[in-house]
């Protein structure tokens, strides 16, 4: 018994330079921003960061994890981006298990009770948009990778975000309640002009309405449903299964017989099966980002889109 | 009150006590959104155009409601999952693994994780073996210490180094690098305590300090250890008492203290370092104190652009054991490259080299490997070890293994 004692003692004495140090790291450790300050967001996409941005503007400091060239499917939980989380009082993450491979390791990894699933800090931001691709009926992998709760990409119908708004409104309400006023008119605003716009971009994109278009993966539906365009088939056989020659050679038959002169695809995707199908069919490869690049705002970021695709709407029309 | 254990536990709640309290803020928050949400009110304009536009929007998807009821029927449900490990040893002359076997269904591991309730998520991992089954984790995480504390308590791989928090199915190598083997046990270095780490960038970057203090290793990695022992033994004395006893039969309590650092170079690539140390005493011929160090880098480099097409890891783990008093120091170490050739296709070397606790000499060897993935669920890989004992024969082995993972399997630490 008396063994033993002494032995915890002689343990506990060894073990004090690292508790007085751990003790030492945690005091000098970042005190959490004075309510004046910016409130610190962390938003796991470069296009949710934007609408922070234009329901927050000054008033927020918004980090976004996934950069603008990286599939939202793939980001690593760097060490770094678990530190940001850890500080942030509001994180917004996508949701519909689009970054289920990443954001729970950053989320948790943080530490931060502010941000967690149910905390007044947390916005998932697909809680109340228009979701497509909603699977029924009896779903696994042998599927592919399909997302049991709809197609994630919902930020390519612009409209859908106008219930986004409101869910970062609301979390910045929440955390922030002094402004709130504040941010319900900067998202006022912000509606307004997207009415506004909205009418530009479905004038630009009237031409193409009703076009058979190609993509590369299930991530356009959104975009083309708003603007009619019609996706009549993806290089990929499953998500996330890649491209496969007798996949091609059926969706190339089909896509002759109905006409496409459109493939869309991310920049984050390989270029020789989309430019072989272009050669071989006689369409466009049209590369749309699916977030906003360094400098643009959401608007600037489907002002780039809507662009791009009439372009070569009218270039593939003209040939 | 002495009692290191019961420090940590003091400490523990105390932490709570202060997220209780901390916890009563947000309630008062909503209180006045409420009051700001009917100011915004008064701004009809808001509402109108909001409510122009989500005519337009259109009405969700009827799907939706279905999607509602379906998480809520399976979210209190943890998530349960899967990872089936299967070998097939191609050796030319003749089997290496366990007791001879040509095919080996190596493990069947089942997660089960969940929430707790919002101040604890639990993970539970059980080993099949044949017909054992062991518990290789299972720990209790806290989600809401303040200061960017958190605990763990239960059973878990101990962060000793790197490599030694991956479970065997998922390691890049199709086993642990020789010096793992020798130091710290076949599957890894795991045990019960409790486990405290905090977060945090005092110098600019991430860091995170773990203190650990659990019960000595218990000798199940040794007894497996036997089995393949007595095979590889058989000719050759040499091999002999192959590690897995690092601080078996260990009474007394083990201290483990890991500072990890992650450096972001680049978008692309990110450096991280790792100092461990763990200390125990031992029953040998006397009763001594038995000092562990490790010292890990690890290099990742994957460009955000072509993410899914191409990667390259760069690593290296050197592990000392210091026995009791006088007696000898010994060293193990490996370092491992690994590129992605394409979306599905990985190629990696591994290079090893340890000096085998309680043996003569040193062994020195290293494995090839190519690695194909259908999904990110499924995996095949063909693997070639060779195992060169300074004082013996040499060992070569061909391994083919299938991994497959069902359920929704959390993601992996970085």
């Amino acid at each position: 018994m008396i063994r033993t004692h002494r032995l915890c003692l002689s343990a506990l004495a060894r073990a004090l330079p690292a508790l007085v140090a751990g003790a030492w790291i945690v005091a000098s450790a970042p005190v959490p921003a004075a309510a004046q300050e910016r409130i610190p967001v962390v938003a796991t996409l470069p296009v949710l960061a934007e609408l922070v941005e234009a329901v927050g503007g000054d008033r927020v400091a918004v980090t976004a994890i996934a950069t603008p060239l990286q599939d939202p499917h793939f980001v690593e939980a760097r060490p770094s981006y678990i530190l940001a989380a850890s500080r942030a009082r509001v994180f917004v993450t996508a949701g519909m298990d689009l970054e289920v491979g990443w954001e729970p390791l950053v989320r948790e990894g943080s530490r931060n009770a502010a941000i967690q699933v149910g905390a007044p800090g947390y916005v998932d931001a697909s809680a109340h948009v228009r979701k497509l691709g909603v699977p029924t009926g009896r779903i696994d992998r042998s599927r592919g990778d399909v997302h049991p709760h709809g197609n994630p990409h919902y930020w390519l119908d612009p409209l859908n975000a106008v219930p986004l708004t409101a869910d970062i409104a609301l979390a910045l309400s929440r955390v922030d309640p002094a402004n709130a006023g504040v941010y319900n008119d900067r998202r006022r605003r912000f509606l307004a002009e997207l009415e506004e716009r909205m009418a530009g971009w479905r004038a630009r994109l009237a031409p193409l309405s009703g076009s058979p278009v190609a993509s590369y993966h299930e991530s356009w539906e959104y975009l083309a449903s708003r603007f009619g365009l019609e996706i009549v088939g993806t290089l990929e056989p499953k998500p996330g299964i890649p491209p496969s020659p007798s996949h091609l050679a059926g969706l190339m038959d089909r896509m002759r017989a109905r006409g496409v002169r459109l493939i869309l695809k991310e920049p984050y995707y390989e270029n020789d099966n989309p430019a072989l199908v272009a050669r071989e069919t006689g369409a466009r490869v049209v590369e749309l980002p699916n977030q906003p690049q360094p400098g643009q705002d959401y608007f600037a970021f489907v002002d780039g889109l809507v662009e791009r695709l009439a372009a070569a709407g009218a270039a593939g029309t003209s040939r | 009150m002495t009692h290191p254990t019961t420090m940590f536990v003091v400490t523990l709640l105390v932490a709570a006590a202060t997220t209780e309290a901390r916890a009563q803020e947000p309630e008062a928050a909503q209180d006045t959104v409420a009051a700001g949400a009917a100011a915004a009110d008064t701004l009809e304009s808001l509402e109108a155009i909001e409510a122009r536009l989500m005519g337009e929007l259109g009405a969700a998807d009827s799907a939706a409601p279905a999607v509602a009821r379906a998480a809520s029927a399976s979210s209190l449900n943890p998530d349960l999952s899967l990872i089936a490990d299967f070998l097939v040893d191609l050796s030319p002359d003749e089997a290496t693994l366990e007791d001879g076997e040509r095919y080996q269904l190596r493990e069947i591991e089942v997660g089960i994780q969940g929430a707790v309730d919002p101040y604890f998520r639990y993970d539970a991992f059980l080993g099949i073996h044949g017909d054992a089954i062991e518990v290789e984790e299972a720990y209790a995480t806290t989600l809401a210490l303040p200061a960017s504390l958190q605990a763990r308590l239960g059973r878990f791989l101990l962060p000793f180094g790197k490599v030694n928090l991956t479970h065997r199915p998922e390691l890049p190598m199709f086993d642990l690098p020789l010096a793992h083997r020798e130091f710290l046990g076949e599957e890894g270095l795991s045990s019960t305590g409790l486990w405290g780490s905090w977060i945090g960038a005092p110098l600019g970057f991430f860091q995170e300090l773990s203190i650990v203090a659990a019960e000595g290793i218990e000798a199940h990695a040794h007894e497996e250890e036997h089995g393949e022992e007595e095979h590889e033994g058989d000719e050759d004395e040499a091999e002999g008492d192959h590690g897995g006893d690092v601080f078996e039969d260990l009474g007394d309590r083990l201290w483990l203290a890991h500072l990890k650092s992650s450096i972001d170079l680049s978008p692309a690539s990110n450096l991280e370092l790792g100092l461990s140390w763990a200390t125990a005493i031992v029953e040998e011929e006397a009763r001594g104190r038995v000092n562990l160090y490790g010292v890990d880098v690890t290099w990742r480099w994957k460009p955000p652009q072509f993410a899914k097409y191409r990667s390259a890891i760069l690593q290296a783990e050197a592990i000392w054991r210091a026995e009791p008093g006088p007696g000898e120091t010994r060293a193990g170490a490996f370092a491992f490259a690994q590129w992605q050739l394409a979306r599905r296709w990985f190629v990696g070397a591994r290079a090893d080299w340890a000096e085998p606790p309680e043996e003569p000499g040193s062994v020195a060897g290293g494995q090839l490997l190519v690695r194909w993935f259908p999904t990110e669920f499924s995996q095949l890989r063909l693997a070639y070890e060779r195992q060169d004992p300074e004082f013996g024969e040499a060992l070569d082995r061909l391994v083919f293994q299938t991994t497959f993972a069902l359920g929704p399997h959390r993601p992996h630490a970085y």
